[in-house]
C-alpha cells in the first residue's frame, strides 16, 4: 500500500466566542490515498466546511485556534510550516473549489487576470504567458469562446460558467489534493450534473486526489469511493460508499438516508409519510452531555447520556460512533 | 377534474422593463412569464418546477398580484382578481396566502412571535372581535410549536421553527390556497422532512391547495398530484404526477430528471447532459425556446413554438416532437 497523500490525526479546531469555546472540529481523523475522492457529508453547522479550511489553515485566528492534531500532507505536518510556506502549498500542491462562486471570484477583476494570477504567483510567469496559460485553463474546464472570456468580469457570467472558473483556478498548479467545498449547491441541476462530470473527468485524469465536501446524499453517492458523516464537529460514520448506503450503523446516518429515501423511492404524499429526524442540530456552545446525537435518536439508551462514544472500527474500513456498536 | 377548478390561471404574462438605453427608442424586455395557463382543483397541489430564472416565482406573486401581471387572467372560484380594486383584491388575499423561501428574511426581526402572527388578524379587523392570544396559540399549536414561543423572537428560532411560524402566519386566516415558493430549500435534509410532512398533514386537516414552487424534483415528486415544468417562462409539460415520472415527453423534462443525483450506491442512471445553459429571457430563442439544448431538435423547432397539446388524458406538452 502507498503512502496516504493526506493524513489527518486527531485534528481539533476550536473558535473563542463570548458564549464558551465551540469546538467546531473535534478531533477528527481522515487517512486518503493517491487519487482518491473522499466525501464529507453533513448538515449546514456540522463542521465540514471549518475541517476543509483548517486544512488549508485559513481559518481566522483569533477567533479560531488550533487546539490540536496533525495534518500530514505527503508526510509534512502542515500545521508546522511558516506562514510563508503554507502560501506555497495554498493554490500549489493543495487547492480548494469554494462553494459561492460569486463570492469567490473578485468582482473588480476580470476572470483572466484572476487566474492568470495564480500562474503568476505560483509559476513565477510572465503576464502575457499566463494569460496565455488561463485560456487554456477555461478551454480544460469547458468555457465556449475562452479567448473573448477571460476579459470578463464575473458578473457578466452566469452561475454555471463561474463555477467553471473557481474549478479552473483550482486546477492551474495541477495540484495534489483539491478540497472541493459544496462545489454544485449554488447550480441547478442539470448544471451540477455537467460540473460534477467535469470534477471527476478532470480528477482522473489529472490523477489528483480530492475531498469532495456537500450535504447532498445523491451527489456523495455517484462521486465518491468513501464517505464521512459529521455531526456536530465530530466524525459519526466513516465507510465505503456503498456500504454505508446498504447498511448505515450510526443512527444519524440512517436518519439521513430515511429523509430522502421516501423522496427517492417513488413515495407520495398519498402512500406513506416522510421519516423525519426529530428536533433540531444542537448549539456547538451549548452541547448535551453525553452522545452529542442524543437528544434526537430514535434508539438511544440510558447509558448514552453518560459518556461521548470513541469512533471505533467495526469493519476494516469501517468506524462508527455509537454506543450500539461497543 | 370536471368539476370547476378553485383557481385558474389564463395566459399569463409578465414582463419586466429594462430600464432605457442613452439614445435608444425601444425598451428591452425580460419574457418572465410568457403565456401559461393551469388550473388547481380545491385540495389539490400543484408542483411548478424548473431551473433558476425560468419565471416560477414569478408565476406564484402574480397570481397573488404581489406584481401585477402584464396581461392575462386568473380566477378564483370563477372570479376574476386581475381586474379588482385594491380594496376588494385585499379581501380576496384573505383566502390566497404565501410563503417564502428564506424564513430568515420573511419575518421581521424586531416583531415577536405573537405581533408577527397577530398582524393579519388585525389587518383584516379580527383582533378585536377574536381573542387573538388564543388564536395565536392554536396557530402555533397547529404547525406543531410550544406556546412558550409566543414571546421570542424570530433569531431565537432554529430555521426549522422559523419556516413554521411563516406556515402559522400564512394559516391563521384559514385560507383557501396557499402559494409555497421553495418553502424547504433554505432547510436542512432532516429540517425538510419535518416541514414537508407538516404541509401534507395541514393540507389534509384545512383542505389547502397548494401551488408548491420548487426546484427540487424529489420534493416536487412527494407532494404534488399534477407537476408543471416551466423552461423560459412557459410550462413545456403538465401532468398528474404519476405520469409525468413515468413518461416524459418533453425532452427537457427527460434531461432534468435524469440530472438527479440517486442517494443510493452503484445506480448510475444514463444521465442525458445537456450542453449549455439556460438562454437569457431578455432574449429568449426563437420557435421553441429549448431548441438550441435539445439534442433532437429539427428545423421547424427553430422557427414555430409549439403550444401546449394534450398527448395523452390529462398530459400536456409542448414540443413539435409529440
Amino acid at each position: 500500500m502507498e503512502l496516504p497523500i493526506l493524513e489527518i490525526k486527531n485534528l481539533c479546531t476550536h473558535f473563542i466566542t463570548p458564549r464558551g469555546i465551540v469546538k467546531a472540529v473535534d478531533d477528527v481523523s481522515l487517512s486518503m490515498g493517491v487519487r482518491e475522492m473522499v466525501g464529507i457529508v453533513g448538515e449546514s453547522g456540522c463542521g465540514k466546511s471549518v475541517l476543509a479550511r483548517s486544512i488549508l489553515r485559513l481559518i481566522p485566528c483569533p477567533p479560531g485556534r488550533n487546539a490540536g492534531g496533525q495534518i500530514l500532507f505527503s508526510g509534512n505536518n502542515l500545521l508546522s510550516l511558516s506562514e510563508k510556506e503554507m502560501q506555497k502549498i495554498r493554490g500549489g500542491a493543495i487547492s480548494m473549489i469554494f462553494q459561492e462562486p460569486m463570492t469567490a471570484l473578485n468582482p473588480v477583476y476580470t476572470v483572466g487576470h484572476q487566474i492568470a494570477e495564480v500562474f503568476r504567483k505560483h509559476q513565477k510567469l510572465k503576464k502575457r504567458d499566463a494569460l496565455e496559460r488561463a485560456v487554456e485553463m477555461l478551454r480544460t474546464v469547458g468555457i465556449p469562446a475562452p479567448e473573448t472570456r477571460i476579459n470578463e468580469y464575473p458578473f457578466q457570467m452566469s452561475g454555471g460558467m463561474r463555477q467553471r472558473v473557481v474549478t479552473a483556478m483550482a486546477l492551474v498548479c495541477q495540484p495534489k489534493l483539491i478540497l472541493a467545498d459544496e462545489p454544485t449547491t449554488a447550480l441547478d441541476v442539470t448544471i451540477q450534473a455537467q460540473i460534477l462530470r467535469l470534477i471527476q473527468d478532470l480528477g482522473s485524469k489529472l490523477g489528483t486526489s480530492m475531498i469532495l465536501i456537500t450535504h447532498d446524499l445523491g451527489v456523495i453517492a455517484e462521486t465518491v469511493q468513501r464517505v464521512l458523516v459529521m455531526y456536530a464537529g465530530q466524525v459519526v460514520e466513516e465507510a465505503k460508499t456503498e456500504d454505508i448506503f446498504a447498511s448505515p450503523l450510526h443512527p444519524y446516518t440512517e436518519g439521513l438516508m430515511n429523509s430522502i429515501s421516501s423522496l427517492e423511492e417513488g413515495q407520495n404524499k398519498d402512500t406513506r409519510v416522510l421519516k423525519e429526524i426529530p428536533g433540531i442540530v444542537p448549539d456547538l456552545s451549548r452541547l448535551p452531555a453525553g452522545c452529542y446525537f442524543y437528544p434526537r435518536c430514535d434508539r438511544r439508551m440510558n447509558s448514552c447520556r453518560e459518556a461521548v462514544p470513541m469512533l471505533k472500527e467495526s469493519k476494516p474500513g469501517r468506524r462508527v460512533r455509537c454506543w450500539l456498536y461497543g | 377534474m370536471d368539476k370547476s377548478p378553485f383557481l385558474r390561471v389564463e395566459n399569463l404574462k409578465k414582463y419586466f422593463f429594462l430600464p432605457k438605453r442613452f439614445l435608444s427608442r425601444s425598451r428591452g424586455k425580460i419574457y418572465a412569464v410568457d403565456d401559461v395557463s393551469f388550473e388547481i382543483q380545491a385540495g389539490e397541489t400543484l408542483g411548478l418546477v424548473g431551473e433558476s430564472g425560468c419565471g416560477k416565482t414569478t408565476v406564484g406573486r402574480s397570481i397573488l398580484r404581489l406584481i401585477e401581471p402584464t396581461a392575462g387572467q386568473v380566477f378564483v372560484e370563477g372570479k376574476e382578481i386581475c381586474q379588482l380594486a385594491a380594496s376588494q383584491m385585499k379581501n380576496m388575499r384573505q383566502y390566497m396566502q404565501m410563503i417564502f423561501q428564506d424564513p430568515y428574511g420573511s419575518l421581521s426581526p424586531r416583531m415577536r412571535i405573537f405581533t408577527i402572527l397577530k398582524e393579519p388578524l388585525e389587518v383584516f379587523g379580527f383582533s378585536q372581535s377574536l381573542n387573538a392570544k388564543k388564536v395565536v396559540a392554536e396557530a402555533l399549536d397547529r404547525v406543531g410549536l410550544r406556546p412558550e414561543y409566543i414571546n421570542r423572537f424570530p433569531h431565537e428560532l432554529s430555521g426549522g421553527q422559523r419556516q413554521r411560524v411563516a406556515i402559522a402566519r400564512a394559516l391563521i386566516l384559514h385560507p383557501r390556497l396557499i402559494v409555497a415558493d421553495e418553502p424547504v430549500s433554505a432547510l436542512d435534509v432532516s429540517i425538510q422532512a419535518q416541514i414537508i410532512n407538516l404541509m401534507v398533514r395541514l393540507q389534509k386537516e384545512m383542505g389547502l391547495s397548494y401551488l408548491f414552487i420548487s426546484h427540487d424534483l424529489s420534493v416536487i415528486k412527494y407532494i404534488s398530484d399534477r407537476i408543471a415544468v416551466m423552461y423560459l417562462g412557459k410550462i413545456v409539460e403538465l401532468a398528474r404526477r404519476d405520469d409525468l415520472y413515468r413518461k416524459q415527453f418533453h425532452p427537457y423534462t427527460e434531461a432534468l430528471l435524469a440530472a438527479i443525483p440517486k442517494a443510493k450506491a452503484g445506480s448510475h442512471p444514463k444521465r442525458i447532459y445537456l450542453h449549455g445553459e439556460v438562454p437569457s429571457p431578455i432574449n429568449p430563442p426563437s420557435g421553441c425556446r429549448f431548441h438550441p439544448r435539445c439534442g433532437d431538435c429539427r428545423k421547424e423547432c427553430e422557427e414555430i413554438e409549439p403550444s401546449l397539446k394534450e398527448v395523452s388524458h390529462g398530459h400536456f406538452v409542448a414540443c413539435h416532437l409529440r
